[in-house]
This record gives structure tokens, sequence and C-alpha cells, in this order.
């Protein structure tokens, strides 16, 4: 039986769902029969999963927690880190991305941590800390003080440099954090992540705690952390041949 | 030999560790009863044992089906009962007491760590030397897992948890399941209910972990089906065959089961205790039904499962089913990469996790709104300064009696009437003497700007209060390009209404009224 244009209509339906990562099948009946089609009706799975090749987009999983959608960079619906607020120069694009993967590694230090579905909580504190020990770790790491001769700087030295309290920004009333500061970041990439429904603010924890949320753990697993070993693993063998 | 110290041989024995580590699985419920000394309430003695095996029981009562019990529920049920043992202590002190149960439950001081003992396994080698060595025990007693339809968080009880509940129960659970029905049936047959509620409450126990053991099967299955993959190809499909064909029979037993309960109910010469507990049962096995409906829906769907998981694993890529070592093999070697290669792969990673975003197409009247919006505040908000938040409250910028002051001058002028004449009102009127007539003034004159203009107020819901107040909550005003010539003020007369009734009426026949007063 081939889709008829009311099925297409369909598949584009829960593309439309699966693009709002907020919204739970549990809470939306035509989401939830749209799903059910998609595990069950083998040709409309398949013509999902086209569209959202078209589109640079993949299905990464598809449970109770809806369709959780990854996409490639180079996707229409990928995320551009530079529409961040303050996000402008290099670095901090790179300050972004180093402190979402010390989310990751804060939480799931071992890959088999990804197999645990328990609830993980981070809060700004604790990451910041964590990248200080790290950096602290690698300052005194021996191959790398002659390394640092060299013309080229690693890219943790720019997390270190920041200033690790509470910097007021000139001209303002209140005090509030200055993008100087670490803290900043990690508040910065927190906020954000609770607005791409990875994480949700934890406040009987203690301030500033989040919780990582299901999807934080799906997209880590089925897609940045591999798509990101592996552009690093690629870049090795490009030195490598060098 | 002779001269060895008398030790009894059963520490030397493989099984011993084993009775060990059971023993072991109460140690975290005895240490929060110890702990709980230290506590501020730790004087008032709470049973925080009987609150934590309550808390365990309450999380397996539900363990498994679509609405699992979540943090919060635990801690209400638990308050209520710490309430009822000390019902002179504050309900504070009982949510306390709460919290603290289900926390050390979760390890929560450890970061929901699980709980680390080291257990010392003793041999005896063949020239009847004595050996020790430590192993480490670990385990958890309740874990906190999101609900993927509700999105709330909820807690699920450890096998270990249910193990220690239950009481070491070391055979098969059908066959142990098939034995206390039968125990059941003999109990009430002899009226010995007291036991008989005992059996029925374990066989709700076992149904909760013969659910559980079924929900790894699947999770692992749908998560990398190569490990499972050997289970399923020996046993698994045996079982499931096995188990579905027991559940049926189950189902009918306990139907069965339930209808002889219920006989002991209708009989007309059944005392009330044995009446009361077989209800008691009923209830239990009630439960017991739609578990095993529960799960018999659980088993049959089991192999499709199975195949679809072959059919989705068998074309992903490789590399996805095993998960990198993020701290290893991505974050170290990013932060020791240069700066300018080092960008790249952080972006990708964090374009990655960030999953979807809808591109905003702008359109042009919204662009011109946006930009002539007054500028938002910063996105992150920081947490208060805890000196602003002791210091006293700000005063009201309003005085109340201005406020009442200039309601009651707008009392006494009869509406529709131009800005001009509420303020001259206001400059003629008898004042108490601690009213700033001037603040009086004002106050009025902002209210009818507002209400004619509302914008660049920061807090609007204010504004629109102070407004009602002072001129009536469906107060209308509109311009009609005469100008005010009171002294002190400048620009529109503005037109103030009752409603928007009266304030067409006025501009229908306003020109006479005005010019006369002029």
């Amino acid at each position: 039986m081939a889709l008829n244009q009311r099925d297409l209509a369909d598949v584009g339906v829960l593309i439309g769902y699966g693009l709002r990562p907020k919204l739970r099948p549990g809470a939306d009946s035509e989401y939830r029969a749209l799903l059910g089609r998609y595990r069950t009706d083998s040709e409309f799975r398949n013509a999902v999963d086209s569209v959202l090749d078209g589109l640079d987009a993949q299905v990464l999983s598809e449970s109770d927690l809806g369709l959780v959608l990854g996409v490639r960079r180079e996707s229409v619906f990928a995320f551009r880190i530079s529409d961040l607020p303050n996000v402008t120069r290099v670095t901090d694009r790179l300050l972004i991305g180093l402190v979402s993967v010390a989310v990751a590694a804060f939480a799931f230090p071992a890959p088999a941590d990804f197999d645990d579905d328990r609830v993980h909580w981070v809060s700004v504190e604790e990451i910041e800390r964590f990248l200080r020990e790290v950096c602290e770790r690698l300052k005194q790491s021996p191959e790398l003080v002659t390394r640092e001769e060299e013309s080229f700087e690693e890219a943790w030295r720019t997390y270190d440099r920041l200033s690790p309290g509470y910097k007021a920004d000139k001209g303002k009333g209140k005090a509030r954090r200055s993008p100087a500061s670490s803290p900043y970041w990690v508040a910065s990439v927190l906020t954000w992540m609770v607005d791409q429904g990875l994480a949700r603010p934890a406040p009987a924890r203690g301030p500033e705690a989040y919780q990582l949320l299901e999807r934080f753990r799906i997209q880590a697993r089925e897609l940045a952390g591999n798509a990101t070993y592996a552009m690093l693993a690629s870049m090795r063998r490009g030195e490598g041949a060098a | 030999m002779s001269d060895l110290p008398a030790v009894g041989r059963a520490v030397f024995d493989g099984s011993f560790g084993g009775r060990v580590r059971a023993l072991l699985r109460i140690r975290p419920v005895a240490d929060a009863a110890d702990n709980a000394g230290r506590q501020a309430w730790g004087e008032q003695r709470y049973d925080v044992v009987t609150l934590a095996l309550a808390a365990i029981d309450s999380v397996i009562a539900r363990q498994g089906f679509d609405d699992e019990v979540s943090y919060d529920e635990v801690v209400a049920g638990l308050e209520a009962l710490a309430g009822t043992s000390r019902p002179e202590r504050p309900v504070d002190e009982h949510g306390q007491v709460a919290r603290y149960v289900v926390d050390a439950l979760l390890n929560r001081r450890e970061r929901e760590a699980p709980y680390r003992y080291q257990i010392s396994i003793f041999s005896r080698d063949d020239d009847g030397a004595i050996r020790h060595r430590e192993v480490p025990a670990e385990f958890r007693l309740l874990t906190e897992h999101e609900d993927h339809a509700r999105g709330v968080n909820v807690l699920r009880a450890s096998a270990d948890a249910i193990n220690a509940l239950v009481g070491g129960l070391e055979f098969d659970v059908e066959d142990e399941q098939a034995a206390i029905e039968l125990m059941l049936a003999r109990q009430l047959e002899r009226g010995a209910f007291g036991q008989a509620e005992k059996a029925a409450e374990r066989s709700r126990l076992l149904s909760v972990r013969y659910a559980d053991e079924l929900r790894t099967l699947l999770a692992d299955t749908t998560r990398d089906i190569r490990t499972v993959l050997d289970q399923w190809a020996e046993h698994v499909p045996q079982q499931l065959e096995r188990n579905r064909a027991h559940l049926e029979e189950r189902l009918s037993a306990e139907a069965k089961l339930l209808e002889h309960v219920r006989g002991a109910l209708d009989a007309p010469d059944a005392e009330p205790t044995v009446t009361s507990a077989a209800a008691r049962i009923a209830g239990l096995l009630e439960e017991c039904r739609h578990r095993h409906t529960e799960l018999h829906g659980r088993l049959v769907s089991a192999r499709t499962t199975f195949l679809d998981e072959q059919t989705r694993q068998s074309f992903r890529p490789v590399a996805s089913l095993r998960n990198p070592n993020i701290t290893d093999d991505v974050f170290f070697p990013m932060l020791t990469l240069p700066v300018d290669q080092a960008v790249e792969p952080a972006e990708t990673f964090a374009t990655a996790i960030a999953g979807t975003q809808v591109p905003r197409i702008v359109r042009f009247a919204d662009l011109v709104d946006d930009l002539l919006a007054p500028r938002r505040g910063s996105v992150i908000e920081d947490p208060p300064d805890p000196d602003d938040e002791l210091g006293d409250p700000d005063p009201p910028a309003i005085p109340g009696e201005v406020l009442a002051a200039a309601a009651e001058v707008v009392d006494s002028v009869e509406l529709p009437a131009r800005l001009s004449e509420l303020l001259s009102a206001a400059r003629g009127t008898d004042l108490p003497a601690e009213v700033d007539r001037t603040a009086v003034e004002r106050l009025i004159a902002l209210s009818v700007l507002w209400n004619f203009a509302p914008e660049s107020v920061e807090d609007f819901s204010t504004a629109v209060d102070t407004a009602a107040q002072v001129l009536g909550p469906t107060a209308v005003v509109d311009a009609d390009g005469a100008r005010i010539t009171l002294s002190g003020w400048s620009g529109d007369d503005l037109i103030v209404a009752e409603d928007e009734d009266a304030l067409g009426a006025w501009v229908g026949a306003p020109g006479d009224q005005e010019v006369s007063w002029h």
C-alpha cells in the first residue's frame, strides 16, 4: 500500500512534533497516534526517515519521550552556537563546546554510565569545580610543560584564564556575571540546555542545580559523543599523515 | 590441625559471603536510623527503620505501572506516618523526617552513589592456614528515573531492595509463586487468614520482581541487542513461552482464588476478623491480577521488540553502538588541542547535543515591533543578593493617602471631563495636611496619560491597578487635539470618560461645554 497525500501530511506533522523538544507524546493524543504509526508501519517509518535524511537529520530514538531528532551541522535545524548571548569570538564558541563536553563527562564519566537511566544532577558550581580540577591536573602534567614553549596554546587555557568568581559589569546596578568569568559560561550553557529541553532547573537541590533529562543522555550517547570522537580521530589521522 | 583456633567451618564456606551480602542490604537503613540522632529532630526518636521499609514498599506498590510513584508522593506518605507517630511535633519536622528517610535510601548524601562496603572473605588452604581477602559489595536501594511519558521523576526499587524486603529469595520466581498460591488456598480453607494475608503480600512483591526481570531484559535488548543475543538464542524464547503459558494459568488461578476469598466474605457466619482479612486479601489479589495482566501484555510484545530491535540495530552504523568514553576519548583530547583546532570539535559536540532548533523566519512587522520594544534584561537570572533580601521592603512609590486623595478628586468631578478640569479640581479641593498637592496632581495626570498610551512601564500590573484605582476600572481616555492651558502643564488636554459609551456621547456634543469652560 503506497502512502497517499494524507499520509505524507502526517509525516510532516510527526516531524513537526519531533522538532519541539519539550512536547511529550503523553500530553498529545495526535503525537501519540503518529508515533505509534511510526513504530509499527514500516512504510510510514521509511517516509519519515527519508524526509529527515533530506533535511540532514535523523531519528535518534523513538520512545514515550517522543521522537528524538539528531541533526548534522549543515542541517537547517542545527543549532547555531553563535545565536547564544555574548557568543561572538572564536574562543566564546570554544567555551560553549568545552563546557558542554564537561557537563557530559561529569555526569557520564564512563561509557557504561550511559546505560543507566538514573537521574543525573549537575550544578553550576560542580561543573566549574570539575573544570578547574581538570585544568589543574593538566597544568601539572609534565609533557605539557615542554609543549608550553611552542607557539600554540591549548584549549583548556582558555577556560583556565577566566576569572573564577563574580565580576560586576561596569555601569550596571546589580552585580552580574561578566563573560570574563567562568561561572558565566557554565551557567550560560546550562540555561541554554534548559531551553533545548536537555535539562531542567532543580531548585530543591540547591542554587543553580539542574537535572539532566533523558534527552541529554540520548543526544550525548547516540550522536554528540560519536560525532566528536570521529572528528577528533580524523584530525589525528590527518596530523599523522602530514 | 588441632592447634588451629576454634572457628566454625561455615565461615570458610563459599556461600558464606552471600549471606553476609544479604545481611548488608539492611545496613544503609540501620545507618540512617543511627545517624538520625544527629538531626535536629534526633531527640524525637522517630522509627526510621519502619519508615524506610514503608518507603520501599510504597515504591514497589506501583513499580512497573504507568504511574510509578514520585519522590514527593513517597515523602507525603511518610510525612503522614511520621505525623501519626508524633502528632505533637510540628508538620515541618514530619516533612524533614520523611525527606531524610527517602534521601538516605537514595544515598543523596553521597550524590546517589551506590552503597559500598568491604566484605572479608576467609578461606582455608590445604595446609590449614587461613587466608583473608577483602571484596567490595556495592548496591543501591532506591533509584530515581525520569518517567518519559509524563516528564516527572519517579522512584524505583532495585532488585537488592526488593529482595531485602521479601527476604532472600534465591529460587525460581514461578515456582515460588505457585507454592505461595497453594499455601494461600490451604490457609483459606483452614481459616488461617493472618498467615494467608502475609502470603498474598509476598506473592505481590514477587510479581514486582518478575516484572523487573523482564523489563531489564527488554531494556537491554533495546539498548544493544548484541549483549543479550546469547540469551535470546538459547533460553529466552523458551522462557518467554513458558512464562506466557504460566501467566495465563496464573491469571485464571488468581481469579479462582479471588472468588474463593470472596466466598469467605459472603459466608454468613464469618468472623469479623476473618472478613476484614479476606477483604484485604481480595484487594491484594485484585492488584496482583492487574499486574499480571500488564505483564502479560509486555510478554506478548517481547518477541516483537526483539525482532524490531534486530532490524533497527542491524542497519545502524556499528560505531554508534559503542559508546565512546566521553572523558578519555573526547574531553581530554579536546582540552589539549590548540585553540584554533579545538573549536571545530567543541562546536560539533555542542551542536549535536543541542538537538534541533527551528529557524525563525523574520516577519517585517514583528521586526519593527521587536526593534521598538524596550530592551530585555539578561537571559541568565542571577541569584538575588542576600543583602537585598534581608533589607526592608521598598516603600511603595505612591503613598496610600495620595492615591486615596486622587481617587476622591476624580470622584468629585462629573465624567466625562477634560484632564484640565481634573487638575483644577485637585488644586481646589481640601486635602489633609500630610498629602502633597502636587503629588496628587501628578498622579492624576500620569494615570490619565498611562490610560491613554500604556507603554514603557516596568511593572505593568501595578500601573494597571493604579490607573484603575484613580480613574475607575472601565475608564477610557482620548485626545481631540485641544491643548491644555493650565499653568504648569502642557500638551493635549485629554478627555476622560467613565466608559466607551460615555466617551462616544462626549465626542458627539462636546464643543460648547469646552468653550464655555475656558
